[in-house]
């Protein structure tokens, strides 16, 4: 499921959120509350943080200086909980996070600018059911034993990109975002789960053409997830399971264990932007790659399991301003093919799990603002077409499902004198998609937003409030969602 | 600005050419068929070799957690489809309810990526042995940290008569990667032997009532005392006792004493051992050469084995055994933790097919001179 609802993403909570395939690209870091305040509407809605440019729309660092318009630090919290049955078996019944985060971004000289950001990450997995992993759902190959416990993780996140402008027609960038956690079940079998995630962020932009930008991005990403078992106050042996897709489990009694999961990937982009006075285009093409190797505690390391994922992304973003029209009409889509496979590498080659993804997606979109009312109304709507198999071959379990999945948007803002703002909205999925169709179909979701502004001096606040509920029409179970989360932004 | 474009597309096909990883294999897991025809080839029904039908065929992965049984059709035939690679156990059984006797055949197979294998049990009668180890209590209970002094071993008499294990011996195996082929001798390798009191067929001292049990205890003192899940031993019929070593000896309890020179108890590994009792009548003593230099082992015919019992708590493709599958063709006690006050016990008391995989259960709190 979705980390939270409120708006910063970061990789440990979107590691435990994946029930929504979301997008491929990921967002700039400097998230945008006041669209997602607005019932997270994007495609028409124009914001500081939400422009149809390299940085904003697939986060190319290179492009950090001239997304720049001034300085600032922020800190923020934000606190999100999630609760309820309506869920994967190995999702915990109710997800806690809280995190405190610095960040800024600061311009360094005329060609130079960077941006930061610090987090302190809370996570709280309670009534978890048996699973022993951070994600239990990343890859077909997992850990469990046989209670229930809570997993408490704590662990810092930092991010850094840095702009250099080589000539008025060229730019190149770098990044990395990484963080570290640590995870303890309070229960038998009492594991440790250690994650740890790098990714470098290197981005090239080049403008041929006044009108045109041509981004390059290259991200290569290694992520650790160690689950360790170092014996309990129960004084007795540890007794857990190892399984390779939902079928195929060993047993394993120990006193000491580990299990280390190691992924390498690289993502490669390239990104084009037209931009004239009235229309804005934007389209990003990236390629995905992924390895992953599961590897048992022996001496040498013993790998059990090998999961591998390619992804093919094209999205696009078109926005067209009337003249003398205060109106942003947008569309956007999405074609997205995504291939997982693993295998038992103690065997001979054949394929344990394959998990083929196809997404198909269009959506449109306007913004409206009456002046000098201060109204802003937003509205989208997007239609994903998705095509999902889950076929886990050691269990001789074939599922698929093709269905259609509808988003709408809506979004309103009060905004009076550039002090205050007052932002509402409502985001309505009608069929939320689980790539590993573990959640139980048509699960429907709806998500309810408030927030604010005010600004003083060089203050500005801005909050944001969240209530979301997953509703399914066979079954009693839900799942609520209640977050908020508040900005303190100091403009230099 | 050219130059630029054609260094950057030569990069970015590289790197894409770079992290093709490994290709998708074509053929998929979880589809082997096995088609395994059960014969018998005892003489006994039938003087021609014929198919067994609707004989009992137990499966069981020696790689995964995977059991499941079937029943041959009238010719004997039985086709097992979607099963994962790996290797597996594989019993056909027949029990003659009358006769008191079962037909029994085991084969171990690996299963890799072909279409379909065929195979043949041979079945033939398995000489029922009057007395089986009924119950290994090994594994450790929560007395302490590494409390492990109370295990047991439980001997069953399958008969309906009074038998007499005078000068019989029980005795424990011990890692010995390669030291022996094991399927290609005729001895079992032991490092620990006990032997009962009397002379085999010379004095009747240790009886063991028909249907009853007889408890072996390693120590045969209350362990209760000392956990909630530890046993009380003091009603255990012998004890291990080890006078050479300052071993406890519990006056009450007669002894079983050590014909090994190693050890100072009868104590059974954690997480994997091998036990056996023999009539004792023949034995040698032998060395061999392993990583921690030269060690005494026992070599014990097969012939003089009554039951062999071997158990892990853990299993793998790679996994060493200590009995060869002549005596013991399975691994029992797969998942039991150590620590935990279980132990194994037969499904069934007097049943044995041979196949620990098959004829042994964990159960939750052991049971020493009596069966579940």
């Amino acid at each position: 499921m979705e980390r939270c609802f409120t708006v910063k993403s970061c990789c440990m909570l979107g590691a435990v959120s994946a029930i929504l395939l979301a997008a491929w690209t990921p967002p700039a870091r400097t998230d945008e509350i006041r669209t997602a305040a607005m019932g997270n509407c994007s495609i028409a809605l124009e914001d500081r943080d939400n422009q149809l440019n390299p940085y904003d729309f697939g986060r190319n660092p290179a492009y950090l200086g001239s997304d720049f318009d001034r300085a600032w630090i922020r800190f923020l919290f934000s606190i999100d909980e999630q609760k309820g049955d309506l869920k994967r078996p190995f999702d915990p019944h109710l997800l806690n996070n809280a995190f405190v985060e610095f960040e800024g971004r600061k311009r360094l000289s005329d060609r130079q600018a960077a941006a930061g950001s610090f987090r302190y990450d809370r996570l709280w997995q309670r009534e978890q059911w048996h699973s022993l992993e951070l994600d239990q759902y990343n890859d077909p190959f997992y850990l469990t034993d046989l209670t229930t416990g809570d997993i408490k993780y704590w662990g810092p996140a930092v991010s850094v990109d840095y702009s250099l402008q080589l000539s008025p027609k060229a730019a190149i960038g770098a990044g990395f975002d990484y963080e570290i956690s640590t995870g303890l079940k309070d229960y038998y079998t009492r594991p440790q789960i250690e994650h740890n995630y790098a990714m470098g962020n290197l981005g090239l932009i080049l403008q041929p053409r006044k009108e045109w930008q041509l981004g390059f991005i290259m991200r290569p990403t290694r992520l650790q997830n160690r689950t360790t078992f170092d014996g309990t106050n129960e004084n007795k042996d540890l007794t857990i399971r190892r399984y390779y897709g939902e079928g195929i489990y060993d047993i394993r009694s120990f006193n000491t264990y580990s299990m280390n999961e190691i992924m390498h990937g690289l993502e490669i982009g390239v990104q084009n932007f037209v931009t004239t006075d009235r229309v804005k285009v934007g389209t990003i093409f990236s390629y995905g790659y992924t390895e992953n190797t599961i590897l048992g505690k022996t001496s040498p390391p013993e790998e059990i399991g090998y999961w591998q994922d390619k992804t093919l992304d094209f999205n696009l973003i078109a926005r067209y301003t009337p003249e003398s029209v205060p109106l942003v009409l947008g569309v956007s889509g999405r074609s997205m093919n995504r291939d997982g496979w693993a295998k038992r590498p103690r065997f001979e080659d054949v394929i344990l799990f394959d998990n083929p993804t196809q997404l198909r997606s269009v959506g449109a979109g306007a913004s409206y603002t009456i002046q000098p009312a201060g109204l802003t109304v937003a509205v989208d709507y997007v239609l994903n077409s998705y095509d999902i198999e889950a076929n886990d071959y050691g269990a001789n379990n074939f599922r698929a499902q093709e269905f259609i999945q509808n988003i709408g948007r809506l979004g309103v803002e009060y905004a009076a004198y550039n002090v205050y703002s007052f932002r509402g909205g409502v985001e309505v999925t009608d069929y939320v998609a689980d790539r590993w169709l573990k959640l139980p179909v048509n699960t429907d979701r709806y998500r309810f937003t408030a927030g604010g502004s005010y600004a003083w001096h060089l203050w500005q606040v801005d909050a944001m409030i969240v209530y979301g509920r997953d509703t399914q029409n066979d079954t009693d179970a839900r799942r609520r969602d209640l977050g908020g989360i508040v900005w303190f932004t100091h403009l230099e | 600005m050219r130059r630029l474009l054609a260094i950057i597309s030569v990069a970015c096909a590289g790197a894409l050419v770079s992290s093709c990883g490994l290709d998708k294999p074509d053929g998929v897991d979880g589809s082997c068929v096995l088609i395994l025809q059960a014969v018998d080839t005892s003489g006994v029904y039938s003087p021609d070799w014929t198919g067994v039908a609707n004989a009992k065929v137990d499966i069981a992965s020696a790689t995964f957690a995977y059991k499941n049984t079937f029943t041959t059709d009238e010719t004997g035939k039985i086709v097992l489809e979607g099963l994962p690679l790996g290797d597996y156990y594989i019993q056909a059984s027949m029990r003659d309810e009358e006769h008191d006797v079962l037909l029994t055949g085991q084969k171990k197979k690996r299963l890799r990526n072909e279409e379909q294998v065929k195979d043949t049990l041979f079945m033939s009668f398995v000489p029922m042995s009057p007395i089986v180890i009924n119950e290994l209590y090994y594994a450790g209970c929560n007395g302490s940290s590494f409390y492990f002094y109370d295990q047991f071993v439980e001997l069953y008499n399958s008969t309906d008569d009074t038998l007499y294990v005078d000068g019989f011996v029980v005795c424990r195996s011990q890692q010995s990667d390669g030291l022996i082929d094991l399927e290609a001798e005729d001895f079992a390798l032991a490092y620990y032997m006990y032997q009962f009191p009397g002379t085999r067929g010379v004095t009747r001292q240790c009886p063991i009532a028909p249907k009853g049990f007889l408890v072996l205890a390693c120590d045969a003192i209350n362990h209760h005392n000392c956990g909630a899940l530890c046993v009380n031993l003091l009603n255990a019929d012998y004890e291990f006792f080890n006078a050479a070593q300052n071993d406890y000896d519990n006056l009450l309890v007669p002894n079983i004493l050590p014909v090994s020179t190693v050890g100072k108890d009868f104590t059974m590994s954690l997480g994997h051992t091998a036990i056996l009792i023999a009539t004792g009548e023949e034995y040698t003593f032998a060395e061999y050469t392993t990583s921690s230099g030269v060690s005494p082992f026992i070599q014990v015919p097969l012939r003089t084995i009554l039951d062999a019992v071997e158990v892990a708590d853990t299993q793998s493709s790679t996994f060493r055994r200590y009995w060869t599958l002549r005596i013991d063709a399975g691994l029992g006690g797969n998942g039991l933790p150590k620590y935990g006050g279980q132990s194994v016990e037969r499904k069934v008391p007097g049943f044995d097919s041979n196949n620990s995989s098959f004829d042994f259960d964990i159960v939750g709190s052991p049971t020493p001179g009596y069966s579940h």
